[in-house]
């Protein structure tokens, strides 16, 4: 199959990253801006949350970027970044 | 932390150190202050300070064993580690993993992994356990300066990744993750803030085990500990995967965060006594308590923590129900009452009742490991070095909870020809 990258676009990742902080947090009252520690996150759920992130987009965030933004919108921008680098999407789902 | 040779100066005053203070531990004198506290106040307390609770310090021998081996009277269900305290920070694993817990649900937990700790798996890889002794010595003995504190950092992680089953390529990463747990103060290992330290190291740890489990059939995960841990039950039901991840790091952290310091200050304080070197190496009998010795003297876990059951008394002042009380094991196996010369560095010293792997229900279980592993190593050493000088600045870590070394290099001198080694030394460990 011919090349045919699909970058989902920032929205797209934000609002599916939303979804995950919500799930991994078991509450629905998190915001963009809402820090994931102080929204009853830890270390353990911070795993979960690296995975299921790996899961969904097929990219591996480093922990190191995570911590200096723990939040929806801070990991959008880390997730955008490293979906226009990773070539892997190929149309299929990520594995 | 400096490892006094000579009974330190008491004149320090308690009211002006700051026992959260990371960098004391590095930079500062413990051994005077806990020689002080010893003396004159038994039971201290350490106020509220910078938005941290108050704790107690408990630092005679007597006073340490009680608090570690009276869980009626001293829970460790909400944690074990002052970090707690200096980091505002709920334990997110009390109650779940094994220094967590209180008998008797402790020892159910504890029974299944002290099997797989036990002499039987440690004999059955002796050959293994002394090439990785021999492959800690072995760079060092060209003669040229060696760095044996950061070296032996990886010592211990290689014991442990054998019997836990974690796979090689990880164990540098791992290693230095454990490091960044107790040294969140250190700028050598900071990673943002000391929280964000800690929360990363602990991220990346518990991704490396969780690795471990996916990759593993869960209907036969294995005999090494990784596989006793997915496989054993716990009141009558399996772990589950936090209470697997949880239990993976304290058995890791137990070995990766403390055995290189006692690799590294048993060298060290023989290269500082020759006398005593010459006497172990005219002598291997005297290896194994050269090794005890080795752990009195550095005691690289310095406290462990335990939360008050109900109001006690002790040393005429009254202990509330709920606050957090230290026992300090570098202070209490520098206690007079029951060493004579204390600072005195002896590889002979019998009896030697150190509280080194702690004491009571929580008595380290990978001791018998540990000890098989300083055994090794010391008599290889003893075997093959003539000669051992220091050689450079000694760097300590910061950290309240370990008192380690980060840079500590010596000179190795190689004898011509190595001394035969004594037997088995597995057979041997208790």
């Amino acid at each position: 199959m011919d090349d045919m990258r699909v970058t989902p676009s920032g929205e797209d990742i934000e609002s599916e990253l939303l979804h995950i902080f919500r799930k991994v947090l078991s509450r629905e009252d998190i915001s963009p801006e809402g820090d994931f520690f102080v929204h009853g996150g830890n270390s353990l759920l911070a795993m979960r949350l690296t995975e299921t992130i790996q899961q969904s987009f097929g990219v591996d965030v480093p922990p190191r970027s995570f911590y200096r933004s723990p939040t929806v919108a801070g990991l959008a921008r880390v997730v955008t970044d490293l979906c226009s680098t990773t070539p892997h999407h190929d149309g299929s789902e990520p594995a | 932390m400096k490892l006094t040779s000579s009974a330190p100066d008491t004149a320090v005053d308690p009211g002006s150190v700051n026992l959260l203070d990371s960098r004391f531990y590095a930079e500062g004198d413990p051994h005077a202050l806990w020689a002080r506290l010893r003396r004159d106040q038994p039971l201290h307390q350490q106020p509220a300070l910078n938005g941290r609770e108050a704790f107690w310090a408990v630092t005679r021998h007597a006073d340490v064993c009680r608090v570690l081996r009276s869980h009626q009277e001293f829970t460790s269900r909400r944690g074990t580690m002052l970090c707690i305290v200096d980091l505002n920070m709920p334990d997110i694993a009390a109650g779940q993993m094994m220094p967590d817990t209180d008998p008797p649900e402790h020892t159910r937990l504890r029974e299944p992994l002290n099997r797989a700790l036990g002499m039987r798996s440690v004999q059955a890889r002796e050959a293994q356990f002394r090439k990785i002794a021999l492959d800690l010595l072995e760079p060092a003995l060209d003669g040229e300066v060696f760095d044996l504190g950061q070296a032996a950092l990886m010592f211990p992680m290689a014991f442990a990744g054998t019997l836990m089953g974690i796979p090689s390529e990880v164990w540098a990463h791992t290693a230095r993750l454990t490091t960044m747990t107790i040294a969140y103060d250190d700028p050598d290992y900071q990673q943002g803030t000391p929280l964000d330290t800690l929360r990363q190291a602990h991220h990346e740890l518990f991704a490396v085990f969780h690795e471990e489990l996916k990759r593993r059939d869960r209907s036969d995960p294995g005999d090494d500990l990784i596989g006793v841990l997915m496989s054993m039950r716990f009141e009558g039901e399996p772990l589950t995967d936090e209470q697997i991840l949880f239990n993976c790091y304290s058995l890791l952290l137990g070995a990766n965060v403390t055995t290189p310091h006692t690799t590294s200050g048993t060298v060290l304080a023989l290269a500082e006594h020759p006398d005593q070197y010459a006497r172990l190496a005219r002598d291997p009998a005297l290896i194994n308590t050269c090794v005890e010795e080795g752990l009195r003297w550095t005691s690289p876990a310095s406290h462990f923590m335990r939360y008050a059951v109900s109001d006690i008394e002790l040393h005429g002042q009254l202990i509330r129900a709920g606050e957090p009380v230290t026992a300090w094991l570098g202070s209490a196996n520098r206690d007079d009452a029951v060493f004579p010369d204390p600072y005195t560095f002896d590889v002979a010293r019998t009896p030697n009742r150190h509280v080194a792997f702690g004491y009571g229900p929580h008595f380290c279980i990978g001791a018998g490991l540990a000890r098989v592993a300083l055994r090794l190593f010391v008599s290889e050493l003893a075997s093959r070095v003539e000669g051992i000088e220091p050689a450079g600045t000694v760097d300590h870590l910061v950290s309240s909870f370990v008192a380690g070394f980060k840079r500590m290099p010596v000179r190795l001198t190689a004898r011509p020809a190595a001394l035969p080694l004594p037997g088995t030394l597995a057979a041997e460990a208790r």
